[in-house]
């Protein structure tokens, strides 16, 4: 069982607490994708109007 | 851009509803949340092989590079998420047992499927000659994508697996909480739409890299 024997150790406080830390977590990794697709997105489409009207 | 706001929103969500919507799974315990992930990025590296084999035999057909460039993205893309499956499925089995590899059918599998596409993208870049490259690729791209199935689906069943499709799908269904269910369900949609996002930004970069190199 491995890591989860550990998890079942701690207290469910604990395990909230450890919940919310990983959400956070995963919130700010999808945001940093997001932003930077979505800027990449921009810097493209403005490449490719610049190129239509040239 | 307004679609794009609407999937960072709804992927946020996704990500919320997994923590505080969607109930834990028997036996599971925590490690459920990584249901929201894994099949998701597993499911989205088959679509993207799917759609790279369809561009690759149009490809076959029309001879044009556009068709050659989106196969090749395709896979790219279709190996990034195969690599996040493999890399979300090593901490699972870390926590449920106790070693992140454990060369177990689905494991063994999805390391045969990474070398195939990674030998194809080495074949790209192997090869000269932008015809004979194009050829080449989409012809063992076509060969490569045989095996997908055998090895997502068929290989991982014929034999004995720690991999806990039982506890989810006892009968080969989809079982489990409908709340579980709808986070799922909308995590797979989200992570699809992302994947066509990033497939027509690699291909808007390409068709720009194609005509600053003809100019």
């Amino acid at each position: 069982m491995g890591s989860l024997m550990q998890i079942m150790e701690k207290t469910v406080g604990q395990r909230v607490i450890a919940d919310f830390v990983v959400m956070g977590v995963i919130l700010l990794i999808w945001a940093g994708v997001f932003f930077y697709l979505f800027r990449l997105d921009r810097k493209v489409r403005a490449l490719l109007k610049k190129d239509k009207a040239g | 851009m307004v679609w794009q706001l609407l999937l960072f929103v709804w992927m946020s969500l996704v990500i919320v509803a997994g923590f505080l919507y969607a109930p834990l799974a028997e036996k599971l315990y925590e490690m459920t949340r990584i249901i929201y992930f894994h099949i998701p990025v597993a499911w989205v590296a088959v679509l993207a092989f799917l759609v790279s084999t369809a561009f690759s035999i149009r490809y076959l057909m029309t001879r044009s590079w556009g068709d050659d460039a989106r196969a090749a993205i395709s896979a790219g893309l279709g190996l990034l998420f195969a690599v996040l499956a493999t890399a979300s499925g090593a901490i699972f089995a870390k926590a449920m047992w106790g070693a992140f590899w454990n060369w177990d059918p689905r494991e063994t599998s999805i390391f045969l499927l990474l070398l195939i596409y990674g030998a194809y993208l080495t074949l790209r870049s192997a090869v000269e000659g932008e015809d004979k490259r194009a050829r080449l690729a989409a012809v063992y791209n076509i060969l490569a994508f045989v095996t997908v199935p055998f090895l997502v689906f068929i290989v991982p069943r014929l034999y004995f697996s720690l991999h806990p499709d039982p506890l989810l799908n006892a009968q080969g269904r989809l079982e489990m909480h409908p709340r579980m269910l709808q986070v799922f369900l909308a995590s797979l949609a989200g992570f699809t739409v992302l994947y066509f996002w990033i497939f027509d930004l690699g291909w808007k970069v390409a068709r720009l890299k194609r005509k600053q190199e003809e100019a």
